[in-house]
Formats: structure tokens, sequence, C-alpha cells
């Protein structure tokens, strides 16, 4: 068993390294400002630039951090079938 | 569905463990002297450096509004990534380094986790008193005293948090610009949010979180044991020298009384800011702070026994084996941490404030030109790094007789600027062993001899041979 805490920052903490460095990454390949003015987002500032492309990023990693959480709960566990003597094959 | 919680109470509908707050006791000693100067060292570069100027500006200044990244006299640019990867790759080995060598001294004394915790430590302590007084504190009823002195600790946490975040963005941002627009206020709304955003994780962090930031969140944590050897410094216990433990009136006879050292006074768990005790053995948990060693001291003095019951030491040194301080572990990693170091150092005194990118004209292969020579297109990117203007002249080769269709003559690009310049080049197709030869864009700097660089491109035309 783990604690609340421990619960919650496994999945805002990876998340949250991982679009910094994510930002940093990407922004030395592309320029945050021209990226907002490709998709269409006008009047922001190259600071709003950067911040906006942080949380998108932040974002989605959690989203898949979440999922990982929530696909690895044991959900299914085959019915059991002992052998028996019955076959219709045979008839 | 129901939980056994560690209490033994059952408690209905819950998945968790609950977390037992940890009142850690302060210390005073060597080594939390040495805290205090590492806590005063570290907080003052974080809280001074970006006031420092440097040539009319700040010397630690990150500017993303501009793309450009001063760290004295140097100026960075997001094509620099390079170096940024390899001081990162020199951070780490240097991490290494020292674990092997002296174990967690980063978590005990230069982590920023430990040292904001400390600082907050502080006031919770001069505003709430001691551990005593604090478990008090939390456990009787809301008083006007427990009010005013929950309500004086966090408005005092929540200054200092706004000073952080806002010492953070002025890393960012000039901050003496920043600091003459708080009054009146004119803050942008990004600036603005960062402040607060930052402020919010310092008070959470330092304020709330704390072992828990180590013990979850922390990576080093879960893997510098992998670091550690028989000869890496520990803060150990030493069992053979205090067991049995046991309360004793001073001036007791060990010899007849059968005990060891240890008074068990718990001390060094009350001091112990992961809540640990360490008299079992080297735990994950311990951050190596040195507490234990300097309250375990002060009762060892007081009961006239030799200090040192806990203390800095190593597992083959608490095995009366020798030590040894240089061994191939910290050979190798030593090493490389020198090659990098020179390597980094080497190659940003080399650098050339120079960029050349030569990107393709994507819409056509080439074309023949009326004088029957191949042409091709490209669009060449020239982007002076450099902090002063400077005026370039371009050349190319690799092919016999490749010439610009037009002259370019001298090009002149401010600092910091980058040159768009779209230029033909043509060639004789006799002159062409292959469909695609290589060609190089020299460019040189008029006024400065060592500013050049060289970039490869692609020359396509028909295969005459």
């Amino acid at each position: 068993m783990i604690s609340k805490v421990q619960h919650v920052a496994s999945v805002l903490w990876p998340s949250f390294v991982l679009a910094g460095i994510g930002t940093v990454v990407l922004s030395t390949i592309f320029d945050p400002l021209a990226v907002s003015h490709c998709l269409g987002v006008e009047g922001i500032s190259r600071t709003g630039s950067y911040s906006l492309g942080f949380f998108s990023l932040w974002s989605m990693n959690i989203a898949s951090s979440v999922l990982t959480l929530y696909f690895r709960q044991p959900v299914h566990t085959p019915a059991e079938c002992p052998v028996r003597d019955f076959d219709p094959d045979r008839g | 569905m129901s939980v056994v919680s560690p209490d033994g109470k059952q408690s209905k509908d819950s998945f968790y463990v609950k977390r037992a707050k940890i009142y850690a006791r302060a210390t005073s000693g060597r080594f939390a002297r040495l805290r205090v100067l590492a806590v005063l060292a570290l907080l003052g570069l974080y809280y001074i450096l970006p006031w420092i100027p440097w040539d009319n500006r700040q010397a630690i200044l990150f500017d993303l509004p501009a793309r450009k990244f001063y760290v004295f006299g140097w100026v960075f640019w997001p094509q620099d990534f390079f170096f940024l990867a390899l001081l990162l790759i020199i951070a780490a080995l240097s991490l290494f380094f020292f674990t092997a060598l002296a174990g967690r001294l980063w978590c005990g004394y230069a982590c920023p986790q430990t040292v904001w915790t400390e600082t907050f430590m502080w006031i919770e302590n001069w505003v709430e008193g001691e551990r005593n007084a604090r478990i008090k504190l939390d456990r009787g009823p809301w008083t006007g005293t427990k009010i005013r002195k929950k309500v004086t600790k966090h408005a005092l946490w929540f200054i200092f948090a706004l000073w952080t975040g806002f010492t953070f963005v002025g890393f960012f941002t000039p901050i003496t610009d920043l600091a003459a627009r708080l009054y009146p206020f004119d803050l942008g709304p990004w600036e603005t949010f960062w402040i607060f955003f930052y402020a919010f994780a310092t008070w959470g962090n330092a304020g709330f979180m704390r072992e828990q930031v180590c013990l979850y969140m922390c990576p080093y944590a879960r893997f510098q044991s992998a670091m550690f050897d028989k000869d890496t410094l520990i803060i150990s216990y030493d069992t053979e020298r205090g067991e049995p433990r046991g309360a004793r009136k001073r001036g007791t006879d060990l010899k007849t009384s059968g005990l060891g050292d240890c008074v068990d006074c718990t001390l060094c768990v009350q001091v112990c800011p992961t809540g640990i005790d360490i008299r079992n053995g080297l735990q994950y948990q311990c951050i190596g702070c040195a507490a234990c060693i300097d309250v375990c001291d002060e009762v060892m003095d007081k009961m006239n026994y030799p200090q040192g019951l806990i203390r800095y030491t190593t597992e083959h040194a608490l095995l009366h084996k020798q030590p040894h301080v240089v061994r191939p572990r910290m050979m190798v990693y030593g090493a490389l941490l020198l090659a990098l170091t020179i390597g980094l150092l080497y190659a940003i005194s080399i650098r050339i404030p120079l960029q050349l990118d030569v990107i393709r004209d994507r819409n056509a292969l080439y074309r023949m030109t009326d004088e029957g020579l191949v042409e091709n297109v490209y669009t060449l990117k020239l982007i002076n790094m450099d902090e002063s203007p400077h005026r370039y002249a371009l050349a190319v080769s690799g092919i016999p007789g490749l010439k610009l269709s037009e002259q370019v003559g001298e090009i002149s690009v401010d600092s910091g600027e980058v040159r768009v310049i779209p230029v033909r080049l043509s060639a004789d197709p006799q002159d062409l062993r292959t469909a695609s030869s290589e060609i190089h864009f020299d460019i040189q700097a008029s006024d400065a001899p060592t500013l050049k660089t060289t970039t490869t491109g692609r020359f396509l035309g028909p295969a005459s041979r």
C-alpha cells in the first residue's frame, strides 16, 4: 500500500520532469512562438508560447501516466474450469 | 473495502496508508553548522546571482523572449544545446563521483529540496517552537494562539516563497526591470503566473511535502546505492559499540551492567528529517544530513563516553578492514569527469559565434540556364551569434568552375541577427561527375580572420559520365 501523496506524485511528478526536458529539447529545435503562429494562435508573447508548450506537454504526460495507472489495475482472471470426463466430440 | 491502518484501526474505504507527520527536532553541532553554511551559500547564490550586472546586462540571464542565454561573458543560443547536454552529463558524473566517495553529500547539504526545507523549518521552529511544542500545538484545540501561530508561519512561508518565485522569474526576465514593474504593478500575465506557480511549488515542497519528495519523487534516492561500495563514506551507528542499548544512570559501570554505549534516548530518531532509526542500519530513506551524529555526540559528551557512536564511516572501517579512498570506481568516474570538463571548456573556447544553415530549394532539383549551365537554388541562413556586428564574404567550392549566378557581395549582419540570403549556384554539366556532388559554402568575416565557418550542401545535376 502506498500513501495518497505517493500515488498523486507518481502521476504529476514524472510528467512534470519529462515535460520540462521536452520543452528544453523541443525549443532548441523549434521556436515556440513560430509553432504557436503555425497553429493559428495570435497575440501571444514568446514567454506565453513557451509556457503553453510546457503545459501542453505536461498535460499529455499526465494523461499518459494516468492511463498507465488505470491499465495496470488487475481486472481479469480466467474462469476456472476443471477437466471433466464428458467430451461432446466423442459423443 | 476496509483496510487496516498502521495504528491498527480499521478504516473504511481507504486504499492508502496514512502519512505520519514528522516533527524533526532541531540540532546544533559541527554538521548543523556546516549545513547552515551550505544553506546560506547556496540560497545566497540563488537570490543574489540575478542581480549581478555584466556589460550593461544581467550576468546570468536565460532570455527566453530573445532566445539567448547569457552566462557571464558567454552568450549561448538554442543551437548550442550540445553544451547544455555536455554540462548535464558532467553534473551527473560529478554526482556519481561524490556519491561513490562520500555518500549522499548532495542530499544532505546541497539539494534544493534540503536547502529550502531547512529554511522553512527554521521559520516553523521560530514561530511554533521546538519539537514538543509543535506536537502539542498540532494536537491541541484551535485556540487564538494556535490560529495566530499558524497564520504567522504561513504568512512568513508565503512571503519567502513569493520572493523565491520572483527570483526564479528574474533568471528569465531582467530582474531589475521586473522589480521596477512591481509597484505600480505592471507585470505581464505569464510573469505573474510563473512567480505564483514557483512560489506555490516552493511552499508545497518545503512546507508540506518535505521528506516525501526524497522518498517518492527523487530518482537519485532510488539508485544512489548502485554507486556505493564498501569504502563509501556513510553515516552509520556502531552496533558493536552501542549494543546492547538501554537506559542507565550516569556513571553506571558498563562492564557490570553489560550495556553498550547506546543509552536509547531516541534523540537520533527525533532529529531525523525522514523519520528513520539509523540504528537499524543503512536505509535508502537516509539523506545523509548528519543530524543524528550531532545529537548523539552531544549525548555521548553528557555521558562522558567518546563521541562517534553514530559517525561518518565506511562499511570496511566498521568491519575493521583497511579502507581505500583510491579505487578503480573512483578512478573511472574521476577520469571521465576530468576529460569531459576539459572537453567542454575547450569546446566553448574554440566555439565560433557564427552559424550558416543551407537549405536547398525543394521545388526543383536543378534548372538548365540559357548558357547551358546547371543551376541550383539555395536559401542560406546566416546567424551572427557574436556580441558585435560583422560583415561577411561568401565563397563556394567543391566543383571546378562552380560560381554564384549573382554576386551577393558583402553581407552585414547585426549582433544576434539572422540574415536569410537566397543564392543561385551554377556549374558546367561537363564538370559534374555524379548526379549529386558535395559542395562547400565558406563564410568568412572580413573584419575578424578567425570568424569563419563552412557548411556542406549538395549540388544536383544530370549525371554526365
